[in-house]
């Protein structure tokens, strides 16, 4: 399994070289000029035009601008900012733990309570604890996250003065505080999916052979639904975990403009949208980065839950 | 427990009946005396680009920056005069080509060494610096040369007389950074590692990127004797949405907000009991405007029905309710800052163009050429609520009139790109504008001068005439305020007359307190002062 693990990674580094190449065009390609974006606002004269069109390594042809990027990211230099006036690497860095609790947080959340109601609303299906768990699945995702985030500041900051309304604390206690509203926020969504999810997945399961002759075995039910069904059923749900924690890298943009968080959510939009190229493209490579790493460990733990499973 | 002596037990009897006694007493009037200490939470709406004040030229920066490093000069009389600051004096010659400033004694930078003319010299020289390409460079564009022929004085000559470079010298532009410091710090200056060393009321404590700035009272700052700073720390944090800023006021969390306050929640503000809501006034303002040289555009007539049909006076009862009539002219009332019988003489003549649609009617049948008008755009982003109810209210507008004008909402680029771009890639556009400076010029030359049509100008309105262009130039190579005015007002009129743009409101800025904060007040200019300098709190 190492050697497998060891494969996928090396097969990584292509896939990075590429996406970091399409980046790199397609940016430039889009309009919108980021010399004028960073100058907005203010008066310029011609000559800083073209001084900061230098300095943001704008002029001369695309290819070569390409591989002196590339020359400076292998060793991990990515830059500075256009807008921010900060190196991209320490931009990013600054914003990872806050973009890590919060998304640990928030899959912490969904799985805690996602899979066990999802067992729950099989074991009793149609009953009204499985009408109930559905409702909420229904709410959570169609509910947009920064509306929930909104109405949890207004429900338990203003109204209730149990919770802070934005920010990130100090201490660790203190930051864990400031993080109760959005990583609920953002695992509404995901606990909904997660549920479901289980719930399908369970259901098929306990109709299966093995489970009514576990059953006439006399096994007791609980070592039943958590020993054999479960086990069985954590494979989709796994999967569509994995997808969800892919994307809450960049979704929790939302709730991080909505409750002041600095995450590498807001870093990645506000870089998009100020045409901020040496930030869009670490971030991009960042991402792509999370995105193989998520898909091994997710694969790798397929061969944890069944012992079928087996890489050479 | 029993206690074995008396002493401990009185000691306790007598504490609580002091207590008691004290609690019992009406609370002591609330001490209008300013108090040492406390600290206080001020909110931005982003990230700051730098804490260099060769960068800060926004409305983000510089909550931080303008208290750590100051300027030579400052704004005072409410931000519509220039007092002396670490320049205690300042003279011009007559040929308005040399500036002479005497450089304050005995001022220290945050570690202890001391503020010389090499400093003030080495400042002003690299904000000119193209290298360096600093945001406020072009303040200093007609400087020729910074030198210090004595350590008390520092000469500026001018290629040519430049009259807005006094205001330069209250700007971030001619901010003193310790030039050890900066050459230590190298690329680095500035950044949320390194911070900035100034001679400021506050200090660079730290700067956690994308969540907050703290800084820490300056103890041996110069200017005690005018009162402050008072505040032991300031935290400031970044929170983009706008109704968690709200909220936050309502919950304690925020103590200071400045300008960013939503438009369309100042009645729920108003309404919170632990805050303060004022406004002050401002030389911004809010405005519609078109490319005049495209048709049919350039078309007086067109211009002016225009004019006509939008109802200013009922977006300003909707969003400014306490704002004063505007007239055909961004230099609004606020802006009088020299010459006042005179401008008010010529604001009593110019046309204000209050909504009259039979007059537009009118106008648009004459001109002939209304109907080019059918399927427009009118291009606004939503940076406040105001400037999608002023398209929305146009439109309303020109329906009345038989005239359908569509909307084209943008984005934050897209709008910088109308506005600062060719002017040329759109038909109607929703725009604002603020002089950076308390002289009329700064909301005339920057919009209507003809050099600011090309791209990086502001000339929204791609507005070209020589005898304006003329005017204009003329005014900022004299220091005679009598002769300038009238130049100034000159143009103005033949503007007005020509209506290449329509003049909307001219809303205050909004400033958002707890109760427990006094002594913050601002004024027009508040981004290029130290907000933090005379704010004290009650607990």
């Amino acid at each position: 399994m190492a050697g497998y693990a060891v494969r996928r990674l090396l097969a990584a580094i292509p896939t990075l070289l590429f996406v970091s190449f399409v980046t790199f065009g397609l940016v430039r390609l889009a309009p919108g000029d980021p010399v004028l974006i960073v100058l907005g606002g203010k008066r310029i004269s011609p000559e800083l035009l073209v001084q900061l069109r230098e300095k943001f390594g704008l002029v001369g042809d695309p290819v070569s601008q390409y591989i002196a990027w590339l020359g400076r990211a292998v060793q991990f230099d990515f830059g500075e900012s256009y807008k921010l006036k900060q190196e991209v690497g320490d931009l990013i860095l600054a914003r990872l733990d806050t973009t890590v609790e919060l998304v640990a947080l928030s899959v912490l959340l969904a799985i805690l309570i996602g899979i066990p109601l999802g067992v729950l609303q099989a074991r009793r299906r149609e009953s009204p604890v499985d009408y109930a768990g559905s409702f909420l699945a229904f709410v959570g995702v169609s509910s947009p996250v920064y509306f929930t985030a909104i109405i949890g500041i207004l429900v338990f900051a203003v109204w209730l003065g149990w919770l802070p309304a934005f920010g990130s604390g100090e201490d660790p206690v203190d930051q864990l505080r400031h993080l109760i509203l959005p990583a609920v926020a953002l695992a509404l969504g995901m606990i909904a999916l997660t549920s479901r999810m289980t719930r399908s997945a369970m259901l098929e399961v306990l109709a299966s052979d093995f489970i009514e002759a576990a059953r006439a075995k006399g096994l007791p039910e609980r070592t039943i639904l958590v020993k054999h069904a479960l086990r069985n059923a954590l494979i989709p749900v796994l999967t569509v975990i994995s997808l969800q924690v892919g994307f809450l890298v960049v979704g929790t943009v939302l709730v991080e403009s909505t409750m002041g968080l600095g995450g590498l959510g807001s870093l990645i939009t506000d870089a998009i949208q100020n045409r901020d190229y040496p930030v869009i493209q670490a971030s991009v490579l960042l991402l792509t980065v999370l995105f193989i790493l998520i898909n091994l460990l997710t694969d790798l733990l397929y061969a944890v839950i069944d012992p079928r499973i087996r890489y050479t | 427990m029993r206690l074995l002596s008396p002493w401990p037990r009185l000691m306790a009897l007598s504490t609580m009946a002091i207590v008691a006694t004290a609690a019992l007493l009406p609370a002591a009037a609330v001490a209008q005396e300013p108090q040492m200490g406390g600290s206080i939470v001020a909110v931005i709406e982003g990230e700051p680009t730098s804490v260099d004040p060769a960068f800060d030229y926004d409305f983000v920066s510089g909550l931080a920056t303008s208290s750590i490093t100051e300027p030579l000069l400052k704004f005072c009389e409410g931000d519509t005069a220039l007092c002396p600051n670490l320049a205690t004096d300042w003279t011009v010659s007559e040929d308005g080509l040399t500036y002479t400033l005497t450089i304050r004694e005995g001022v220290k930078f945050h570690d202890g060494t001391d503020m010389t003319v090499e400093d003030v010299v080495f400042s002003l020289n690299r904000v000119r610096d193209p290298e360096l390409g600093s945001y406020v460079g072009w303040m200093l564009g007609n400087v020729a040369d910074v030198t210090a022929p004595d350590d008390k004085t520092v000469v500026i000559t001018m290629s040519q007389p430049d009259a807005l470079l006094e205001y330069a010298l209250a700007s971030t532009a001619a901010h003193v950074v310790s030039k050890a410091f900066v050459e230590s710090a190298g690329e680095d200056y500035g950044t949320p590692g390194v911070g900035s060393l100034g001679t400021g009321p506050f200090k660079f404590v730290e700067w956690v990127s994308g969540d907050h700035q703290t800084l820490a009272r300056n103890d041996d700052y110069w200017d005690k004797a005018n009162g402050g700073p008072y505040l032991d720390e300031i935290t400031i944090k970044i929170l983009p949405e706008p109704t968690t800023r709200v909220a936050g006021l309502d919950t304690g969390e925020i103590d200071y907000l400045v300008n960013n306050v939503p438009s369309d929640q100042y009645e729920t503000v108003r309404s919170f009991d632990n805050v303060n809501l004022t406004f002050a006034p401002s030389f911004y303002g809010e405005w519609i405007t078109f490319n005049t040289q495209l048709p049919p555009f350039d078309n007086v007539q067109v211009r002016q029905a225009l004019n006509y049909a939008t109802d200013k006076a009922g977006l300003r009862a909707l969003y400014w309710p306490e704002t004063p009539d505007t007239k055909a002219t961004l230099v609004y009332p606020t802006m009088w800052t020299f010459e006042k019988e005179a401008w008010q003489a010529a604001w009593d003549e110019l046309p204000a163009y209050d909504q009259d649609l039979e007059k537009a009617r009118q106008l648009l049948d004459e001109s002939g050429v209304a109907d080019q008008l059918n399927g427009m755009t009118i291009s606004y982003y939503e940076s406040t609520p105001s400037m999608k109810g002023i398209a929305e209210s146009f439109i309303d507008s020109m329906a009345q009139l038989g005239i359908t004008i569509e909307a084209n909402k943008t984005t934050y680029q897209e709008n910088i790109a109308q506005q600062f771009g060719a002017h040329d890639d759109y038909d109607i556009f929703v725009g604002s504008w603020g002089s950076d400076f308390p002289d009329p010029s700064g909301n005339l030359r920057p919009n209507f001068g003809s050099e600011n049509i090309v791209a990086g100008g502001a000339n929204a309105s791609a507005y070209s005439n020589p005898d304006v262009d003329a005017l204009l130039q003329e005014q900022n190579t004299l220091t005679d305020k009598a002769e300038r005015a009238k130049l100034l007002i000159e143009a103005q009129g033949i503007i007005a007359a020509e209506s290449p743009l329509i003049s909307v409101s001219n809303p205050g800025w909004p400033l958002a307190t707890n109760k427990r904060v006094q002594g913050a007040e601002i004024g027009p200019l508040w981004y290029w002062g130290s907000l933090f300098k005379h704010v004290w709190v009650t607990e």
